[in-house]
């Protein structure tokens, strides 16, 4: 097995239990060195309950705030990585130059942070018929591979163009991107939206704004990055 | 798309553009294919396993070659046969050098292998004018109105070698490919690419002149050999030109699969420096307790007072800082320093010691070729560690005795057993000498 970013050999370090019972152990699938250069969010008390930024003193981050004052609720978002240069070269390998095995990266990390939530209905954020023609994957549902998830949302076509490719502001002034299937019965749900990355917070607010118009009882957010 | 940018080549298309093009009798190729739980890669050639290569809903993609663009079963490849349109200009080659007398033999035989479109390998020491003797073969080739290519596995040799057939051949436009090329593809007779670049051709030249074969990655790399057969005509020729031919190479001399022209004298008609074994079991354990060996001590003072100067090359940048510690200690008032590949002031200090501001410098293989000093020696600490290949080795070794005024030197391995690869390089130089002290007699007779 080699590291799945820098290709180097990785060595696998088992104790003497791991040897002899037969547990399932978390194979590595990134060198040490790779790993060191992601940085997790350490969320405590000084960050902001709504996307873990840190806070100096206010209660909520600016951002969060104006969220809030649009919808009269914000998201409790739970980033896991920083979005540096390590992610945004991994966000470029893994979605657009498409190496679904880069997936294994994560996988592990995110299905992890999801099990420590509690959640009636576990959905990704979708991603386009034409992207998904094209990629052949969702980079979401991706990291969910093995688990249970809803795929509750669906994108109304050519709404939702790709939201790297936007500026700020036209993140900001879009449309909504997604409509809600109707055969499932989402009321009085607790909902765990994921999505890859949280950068003005717009795609997931438009998702969260349908489930609570939807009569959800409380929509949690992850992103692999912020 | 137009219809040149088809022309011998495999153009990556996905559903929706290979549905929409309108280029009559384009050709449509699948892009991957699975053969059991494998999937082969019809662009590099190569096999991966289901596991690592598969996606959602039963498609797959290659992961080897993902870099130009992504080969999986949602894609295909447009592709159409080379036609060779080209108008020629009416001189080709507006090179007016000299090549000495023993340049010009071997030109000649480059240039009648070309036209017969054999597989050739011009097996040159370094330092011979190697580019200068392809010249006759090209000017001839693209008279024929074939297409050529020149590939290097190294964007920095490419970028070195465009200026230098531009000016050769200063009335046909050339195209300069690789992978950090702002500008678009475009359709010309002569091309001069990266060899991943390569990949994207398919059955498109004549004539394909690939330059420091034997340098990383293009040695060992079956998706770049397997682009190099695909790349040209079935009736295509091949030129491979390297001082330092792979262990491929030379069993492919041996099973008379290639026509080979030796080279075997520097411009100054002298012979390789030979390489000197010194034995030096446990040289590790000992420097990590501060020792080096004594042998490598005093051959360093005898450089410096000789007036020389020196390389001394190691495996690992990570054992850079010791052994600089322990001569610091040892040779308290010479001027030396450490060079490496993401070393920040890595062309200063490369320039620093040329003017002779150091004794010496400490490093690992990154100055193994393109360097040139006039008059060193060059000494090898741990040369039986694996990052150091044959190929490797005799360039290291080639960097000595470069100069008219000081045409040998020394050149002394350090190794802790002997190891194939040291034991490969000496052959390969002895077997370069015997054919050089033939040639310097052929000469003398003269």
């Amino acid at each position: 097995m080699n590291c799945l970013l820098c290709n180097c050999q990785l060595s696998m370090r088992l104790c003497i239990t791991e040897l002899f019972l037969p547990i399932d152990h978390q194979r590595e699938t990134v060198c040490d060195a790779c790993r060191a250069r992601f940085s997790a969010y350490h969320l405590s008390k000084q960050c902001c309950p709504g996307c873990g930024h840190p806070l100096n003193g206010e209660l909520l981050c600016s951002e969060c705030q104006a969220w809030k004052n649009n919808y009269g609720q914000f998201l409790h978002h739970r980033p896991l990585f920083h979005y540096n240069e390590a992610m945004a070269e991994y966000m470029s390998l893994y979605k657009f130059q498409g190496l679904y095995q880069l997936r294994m990266v994560f996988q592990h990390v995110v299905q992890m942070a999801i099990k420590q939530e509690e959640y009636d209905l576990l959905v990704p954020i979708p991603v386009s018929p034409t992207t998904l023609r094209t990629r052949g994957f969702n980079q979401v549902e991706g990291f969910l591979e093995g688990m249970q998830f809803h795929q509750l949302l669906t994108t109304i076509d050519d709404h939702k163009a790709r939201q790297s490719a936007r500026t700020r502001q036209e993140r900001l002034v879009s449309q909504q991107p997604f409509q809600l299937n109707n055969n499932v019965r989402v009321t009085g749900q607790h909902i765990l939206l994921v999505d890859d990355v949280y950068t003005t917070g717009r795609t997931l607010y438009h998702a969260a704004d349908l489930l609570w118009q939807a009569g959800c009882q409380r929509v949690k957010t992850l992103s692999l990055a912020r | 798309m137009q219809k040149t940018d088809f022309y011998g080549r495999r153009v990556l298309l996905n559903a929706e553009e290979a549905q929409q093009i309108r280029i009559p009798n384009l050709e449509i190729m699948p892009a991957v294919k699975k053969n059991g739980d494998r999937i082969y890669c019809y662009r590099c050639g190569q096999t991966s396993s289901c596991d690592t290569s598969h996606l959602p809903n039963n498609q797959y993609y290659c992961p080897v070659c993902f870099n130009l663009g992504r080969s999986s079963s949602l894609a295909c490849y447009g592709h159409l046969a080379e036609p060779n349109h080209f108008t020629l200009p009416t001189s080709i080659l507006t090179w007016s050098g000299q090549l000495s007398p023993l340049q010009k033999r071997v030109s000649q035989a480059i240039d009648q292998g070309m036209t017969n479109h054999q597989r050739q390998l011009l097996w040159a020491v370094t330092g011979a004018g190697k580019t200068e003797m392809i010249f006759a073969g090209i000017a001839h080739a693209l008279a024929r109105r074939e297409r050529i290519a020149i590939a290097s596995p190294r964007v920095d040799v490419c970028l070195e070698l465009f200026p230098r057939l531009q000016a050769a051949f200063a009335n046909t436009p050339i195209a300069l490919l690789h992978g950090r090329t702002p500008e678009p593809y475009q359709y010309r007779q002569l091309t001069i690419c990266t060899t991943h670049q390569l990949l994207r051709f398919y059955h498109a030249f004549d004539n394909l002149i690939v330059d420091e074969v034997d340098s990383f990655p293009y040695a060992a790399n079956q998706a770049l050999l397997f682009a190099t057969n695909n790349a040209v005509k079935k009736t295509g020729g091949i030129l491979f030109m390297t001082a330092t031919p792979g262990r491929t190479l030379e069993q492919q001399i041996h099973r008379h699969q290639l026509h080979v022209h030796y080279l075997p004298l520097r411009y100054h008609g002298h012979l390789l420096p030979q390489i000197k074994i010194n034995l030096a079991p446990r040289w590790r354990k000992n420097m990590e307790r501060g020792l080096l060996p004594l042998t490598l001590i005093r051959s360093i003072k005898a450089t410096l007072s000789a007036q020389h100067q020196c390389l001394l090359f190691i495996p690992h940048i990570d054992d850079l800082p010791l052994v600089e510690q322990v001569l610091y200690r040892q040779l308290t008032n010479s001027r030396f320093t450490t060079v490496y590949a993401a070393d920040p002031q890595r062309i200063e200090k490369v320039q620093a010691m040329r003017d002779g501001d150091y004794d010496f410098l400490i490093t690992t293989s990154i100055l193994e070729r393109g360097v040139t000093f006039p008059e060193i020696d060059v000494y090898v600490l741990g040369a039986d560690d694996s990052v150091f290949s044959s190929s490797a080795l005799v360039q290291i070794a080639g960097r000595a005795g470069r100069a008219v005024t000081r045409p040998t030197g020394r050149v002394i391995f350090w190794v802790s057993a002997l190891s194939r690869s040291v034991n490969d390089a000496r052959r390969q130089i002895s077997l370069m000498n015997r054919k050089g002290r033939c040639l310097q007699r052929e000469l003398s007779s003269l």
